[in-house]
């Protein structure tokens, strides 16, 4: 593997420039990452096509992952061909309904990163020089899902630390409990 | 007890809050506890990654404080936490979705810097008892499990102070009462002695300053063990108390927000063995943080506790020693420590000579939600300065300020009694340190010896 920032040059470069999205056929370019890169590919391709996705975000989104996973020289291991399809059934959508459009993705180098990473932590893959728990935390903190969830949970935070407080005041004066020594 | 005819003015009801779940908690914790004791498993670096980890994604401090850290192998980079963060982040420790209502706040004296309001579970508190019954059986105690048995009694020497009997039912149901032994809260001169005498306790609880007011009072009372805490206990203090009460006096390491830390060796008092198998105790060196080798000084930090509230990451105690493995001749192999300099006890004089305690002072000073940090320090025989540090909005109205300044005058200088004079001072710096609280300053010049 090589360090993040390599990953998350190939998506910001993605060239979109030399692709049609109207006319593109995400079939043949998955078929062409797998043959390259599984074993499995060469026999099969996945159990569902992709061609009939009309919803620009998401093809728009799969041509980039599928750029970023084709040649060997991004030194990405051989991945497994039922984990990438979960991730782009599952996964994929529902970031692409978070971020919209998918220009973001190669503009904003923080997304460029979250959509790297949310591959590379469904592959249960580390970036040179990372370790599982610096992986964990930054995709974490980078997570759009995760992000909407925090912006959900800060409201309720900010009302737990103001009922924490009154508990306490409260607490401080009502029955304490008995030891044997003080401190 | 409370309906003793020599009873003191009790003025508190207080109990243990055990119940089911706190006692059958308590229980197993004894058990792992003696376990760990006789298996010398003390807790280690390698062992307490367990706990950070179970609170990492429970409290949102520890998921900011361990953010990219490989735990197991960058232990010693983890930021330190402070008492500050305790004073200032404490919504951000208490784990989420922990039910509140089991809350309790055990108001401290506190005798260095601002009193930290930590959060406890009467389950950790229960804990105290097996804790402090080992420490004690240690020193030749077997405690009395039974209703009619005075386990304990807390003595204080303090103008103004809760009183209150109850008993423990971690403990079989003994008895156990805290006492004020000043003179104001007894009906009869005699009655304290009479009531040591019928409730007879087992050990008696104190610190090192109750204790010296119980000789100098002249209180005739032979307990099983003497179990001093809260401030430091000097060796030729522990020998006068000894000698005077005519048996062994334990000194106890114990932190409102740690529980019960170390306990003296039977064997060499002077070292202090770690107590509970559940904390992690490292010495650090003050400039670089590193963990120190047996036998150097550094500042005590700890990690780990029961208290489900205030988890514990890598703790800034504030207090300094370090810190011996190995076998004891004493039979405890728990580490042992050794305090360098604790919390002195400081004594301030009345004009007339009495003495008075600091614990009232702070008493005072602690009802003034405005007053953040405090130090109050005796210059002379009659004049004390109390410096504060304040809300904002208490001194930008100063007319209001000069109200509240005028009645803590009179509150403080009706304390340190007739012809006394305290001078106010709002320049008191509020950083979280751990600063002292109170200074007697006249009494070291004068060499005045307490």
């Amino acid at each position: 593997m090589l360090g993040i920032r390599y990953y998350v040059k190939q998506v910001l470069n993605t060239a979109f420039h030399a692709v049609d999205l109207t006319s593109v056929s995400l079939d043949a370019l998955w078929f062409d990452v797998l043959f390259f890169r599984t074993n499995d590919g060469k026999s099969s391709m996945f159990p569902k096509s992709f061609d009939t996705i009309s919803d620009d975000n998401l093809k728009a989104t799969h041509i980039i992952l599928s750029n970023l996973l084709y040649g060997k020289e991004t030194k990405i291991p051989e991945f497994s061909k039922e984990l990438l399809f979960d991730y782009l059934t599952i996964t994929l959508p529902k970031l692409c309904e978070i971020v919209s459009p998918y220009n973001v993705w190669i503009t904003d180098t923080e997304r460029a990163e979250e959509l790297v990473r949310s591959l590379f932590h469904k592959f249960d893959l580390l970036p040179e020089g990372e370790t599982k728990e610096y992986f964990a935390d930054r995709y974490r903190s980078i997570d759009s899902r995760e992000r909407i969830r925090i912006l959900d949970e800060t409201k309720k935070a900010q009302e737990r630390a103001k009922e924490i407080l009154r508990q306490m005041k409260l607490k401080e004066e009502e029955e304490a409990a008995s030891k044997y020594n003080r401190e | 007890m409370i309906h003793s005819k020599y009873a003191p003015i009790w003025n508190t009801r207080i109990g243990d809050r055990i119940g089911e779940g706190e006692f059958h908690f308590v229980k197993n914790f004894q058990t792992e506890f003696l376990l760990a004791k006789k298996n010398v498993n003390y807790q280690t670096k390698q062992t307490i990654i367990s706990f950070i980890e179970y609170y990492r994604h429970r409290s949102e401090f520890f998921r900011t404080r361990l953010f990219g850290f490989d735990i197991k192998e960058e232990f010693e980079s983890i930021p330190l936490t402070k008492r500050e963060d305790l004073q200032t982040k404490i919504t951000e420790i208490i784990p989420t979705d922990l039910d509140l209502s089991k809350m309790v706040i055990n108001p401290t004296s506190g005798t260095t810097g601002k009193p930290i309001l930590a959060p406890n579970h009467p389950m950790a508190i229960g804990c105290y008892v097996p804790l402090i019954e080992f420490s004690v059986e240690r020193h030749g105690v077997k405690p009395i499990h039974s209703p009619k048995s005075t386990f304990a009694i807390q003595l204080c020497y303090q103008e103004k102070t809760i009183e209150y009997a109850t008993c423990h039912s971690l403990a079989g149901g003994a008895k156990f009462a805290k006492i004020n032994i000043h003179p104001n809260s007894w009906k009869k001169p005699s009655d304290l002695q009479n009531f040591l005498k019928e409730s007879s306790p087992q050990i008696l609880t104190g610190d090192p300053y109750a204790f010296e007011s119980a000789m100098k009072m002249g209180i005739q009372y032979r307990p099983e063990a003497i179990h001093s805490t809260a401030l430091e206990l000097t060796p030729a203090l522990r020998l006068k108390i000894s000698n005077y009460f005519q048996c062994p006096v334990i000194n106890f390491y114990s932190l409102n927000e740690t529980g019960p830390l170390a306990y003296s060796c039977p064997f060499d008092p002077e070292w202090m063995h770690i107590l509970p198998h559940d904390l992690y105790v490292e010495v650090l060196t003050k400039d670089t943080k590193i963990p120190v080798p047996t036998g150097n000084v550094g500042e005590i930090v700890v990690t780990g506790g029961r208290n489900p509230y205030l988890p514990l990451l890598r703790y800034k105690t504030g207090d300094i020693g370090d810190l011996e493995y190995g076998p004891c001749p004493c039979g405890d192999h728990f580490p042992r420590l050794r305090l360098l300099s604790g919390r002195k006890s400081v004594y301030f004089h009345k004009p007339n000579g009495d003495t008075i305690n600091p614990i009232d002072v702070g008493r005072i000073l602690r009802k003034k939600p405005f007053i953040f940090q405090f130090q109050v320090e005796q210059t002379k025989s009659n004049e004390w300065v109390c410096r504060l540090s304040l809300e904002t909005e208490v001194i930008k109205n100063e007319t209001h300020w000069e109200i509240e300044k005028d009645l803590l005058q009179k509150e403080l200088e009706s304390l340190f009694g007739e012809n006394s004079k305290v001078f106010i001072s709002t320049n008191f710096p509020l950083d979280g340190k751990k600063q002292l609280a109170y200074i007697n300053s006249y009494q070291d010049k004068i060499g005045v010896n307490p």
